[in-house]
């Protein structure tokens, strides 16, 4: 039995030496090696033979030596009969490895230190994760002291965990001392704010996240503006184990909004201003172009009467000199009367109102080519006629538009063999551009600035008739839409005219 | 010129346009049943028969009126309006004869019941085309229907 007993307990001696993650090691009292089970071998990566006769001080880290040695004096004095200590171990190859030793003494009866029994455990993983916590933990901490928010973290019972510099100034609430950890923070927070903020905590540990804005009184009287937010910090199974909540003083921003409306409406005050001075100039300007140019016509009809009148019944008192300076006079003033007239068009559409609605352009080209061979007898030109998308436009001035366009495209390229005219339509950054293209004589794009100027022409009148209003007349209706009209061209290959209407 | 046999009245204020007018007529043999006036108030007295027109009284030989717009103090607009708001001589037929193709013009006349608006071509030759046509037409196409102005006291 006793016999079995004593078996027994080698047998199980034997498993713990044999256990493979656990080191152990003996030692003489001054510290050398007599015997190290396998997994200590291992650990330290020597061989039982490398071992033989060694130092503990070989495999103790240098800088951890001076507290092992002090530790171990307590054992070899007699304060302690045993110790532990976690400390950094050289093993075989320079590298280094975390280890938790328990150190123990075995006395004779005399209290004498026989030997020393250490065990040894790896710790490295451990060390490693706190290293990373410790590291994250930092980082979070120099995050939160550099932030301009303030931040609170809560436990679920509402007592400060952690706070960062802003929430310690606490400009926000203006409180007159920092937070503590462990206080109850419904007992720092002013009772103004508990309504709203005893609100937010519960939505928070409910696990929903919360904000709001409102206002405060700040210490000096004023008020000022503060954001809120409360998020629920949730633990892996998603349970509520806290809260963050996070304040922001908004009063700079709020007044910086307001500045910018304030200056915003004044700038739109005086847009409003300035757009009406100037279309009350503009009506001013065609009034008087108006009345001067309806002036203008009874002079005109008087001397081309008169003219008519000598030469229907003076014309036997006249020689032909006499004769043909009467038909200059009357020449030039139709001519003055034409120019006048074209004058008087163009200030009458200033002055007209809009009347927009959604016009069928293909409808309103059609009619405008109807005329055209109704008035001109025959229309020389093939006119190449694409589908044209509907625009929202005046129906009487865009029609005015497309008959100057057309007859423009006629009139330049009427010495043409065969004369054609592309009327079409075109996609342009989510505009539909409407052009009318023709291959007449064209145009020097260097004058492209004189197109749509009043009285300007580009061609003598000799060759191309007209009083150089129409694209005035064109330009003017597409403006007043608030719509763009170019022209592209080169000598002698024909010209296209672009508009767009918003 | 006996007033009660005046057909056409003409009311320009500008003397040449008038007289160009004139020979218009004239030139169609029309002459003498055209009367220039060139002011607004005398014009009016005419077609109600006061003062130096009383002797119109009971003359139903006008057939039209040219009218300007543009006149010194009393301006087309109210001419057109004082004779068509007047149950005597409502049914005269008014032709505006203007420089002016400004819609608000238009607009007015029309809505005070001129009967026709005509705008003045610069070019002689077509003034004259347009002025015999409308001789023409308002002396010997259309038919008229013109009530007798009575005597009455007040304007």
């Amino acid at each position: 039995m006793i016999h079995n007993m004593v078996q027994e307990k080698e047998e199980q001696g034997r498993m713990v030496i044999d256990n493979p993650s656990i080191g152990i090691v003996w030692g003489t009292p001054d510290g050398y090696l007599i015997d190290a089970n396998t997994a200590f071998c291992n650990l330290v990566g020597y061989s039982r033979e490398e071992l033989d006769n060694a130092h503990f001080n070989k495999f103790t880290h240098p800088e951890d030596v001076p507290y092992a040695l002090s530790m171990y004096q307590k054992l070899l004095n007699g304060t302690v009969n045993d110790y532990q200590i976690e400390k950094r171990y050289l093993i075989k190859g320079n590298s280094i490895m975390w280890v938790k030793v328990n150190v123990s003494a075995h006395r004779n009866s005399q209290g004498e230190i026989v030997s020393v029994l250490g065990i040894v455990q790896d710790i490295s993983e451990r060390k490693k994760a706190e290293q990373l916590l410790l590291k994250s933990e930092t980082n979070l901490r120099f995050v939160l002291s550099n932030s301009d928010s303030a931040f609170v973290l809560l436990d679920t019972d509402g007592r400060v965990v952690m706070t960062n510099r802003v929430a310690d100034q606490w400009a926000v609430f203006e409180m007159d001392r920092n937070l503590q950890p462990g206080e109850l923070f419904t007992d720092i927070l002013p009772a103004i704010y508990h309504e709203k903020g005893g609100a937010a905590v519960q939505a928070a540990l409910a696990g929903l996240s919360y904000s709001y804005e409102d206002r405060y009184k700040k210490r000096d009287g004023n008020i000022g503006w503060y954001h809120v937010r409360l998020d629920s910090i949730k633990d892996e199974k998603g349970q509520v184990t806290g809260l963050c909540i996070s304040v922001n003083d908004t009063t700079r921003y709020r007044s910086a909004q307001a500045e910018i409306k304030a200056m915003n409406d004044s700038l739109e005050k005086k847009v409003k201003e300035r757009t009406a001075e100037l279309e009350n100039a503009n009506k001013e300007l065609e009034a008087f172009t108006y009345s001067v140019s309806h002036d203008l016509m009874a002079p005109l009809r008087i001397i081309d009467g008169f003219s008519q009148v000598l030469l229907d019944d003076y014309r036997n008192k006249l020689d032909e000199d006499g004769l043909q300076t009467l038909q200059v006079i009357k020449r030039n003033a139709t001519r003055m009367g034409e120019l006048v007239n074209d004058l008087l068009n163009l200030a009458r559409l200033g002055r007209a109102n809009l009347v927009k609605r959604n016009v069928d352009m293909n409808d309103v080209v059609a009619a405008v080519i109807d005329e055209m061979r109704f008035s001109t007898n025959k229309l020389a030109a093939k006119i190449k006629l694409q589908d044209l998308k509907p625009a929202d436009c005046d129906h009487v001035l865009i029609k005015q538009v497309w008959a100057n366009l057309l007859s423009n495209a006629i009139k330049y390229s009427k010495y043409r063999e065969t004369p054609v005219i592309e009327i079409g339509c075109l996609e342009q950054k989510g505009q539909t551009v409407y052009f009318i293209k023709d291959n007449g004589v064209g145009f020097d794009l260097q004058y492209a600035g004189k197109l749509f100027g009043v009285f300007q022409r580009l061609h003598k009148p000799t060759e191309f008739p007209g009083t150089g209003v129409g694209l005035a007349i064109v330009h003017r209706i597409i403006t007043r839409h608030g719509g763009k009209v170019w022209a592209d061209a080169k000598i002698d290959e024909g010209a296209v005219f672009y508009f767009t209407l918003p | 010129m006996r007033y009660n046999e005046v057909e056409v009245l003409l009311v320009e204020d500008n003397p040449h346009e008038a007289q160009l007018a004139l020979r218009m007529f004239k030139k169609y043999n029309l002459g003498n049943r055209l009367l220039h006036i060139d002011e607004g108030l005398e014009a009016l007295d005419f077609v109600f028969a006061r003062g130096k027109y009383a002797e119109r009284q009971g003359s139903t030989a006008l057939r039209v009126i040219f009218l300007d717009l543009k006149l010194p103090r009393i301006d087309g607009l109210e001419i057109l309006k004082q004779i068509k708001s007047d149950e005597r001589t409502r049914t005269i037929p008014i032709v505006i004869l203007t420089s002016s193709k400004e819609e608000s013009d238009l607009a007015a006349a029309y809505k005070l019941g001129a009967n026709s608006y005509i705008v003045k071509p610069v070019d002689f030759e077509t003034f004259s085309t347009t002025i015999s046509a409308l001789a023409n037409f308002w002396i010997y196409v259309n038919q008229p229907f013109i009530s007798i102005p009575k005597a009455k006291n007040e304007p």
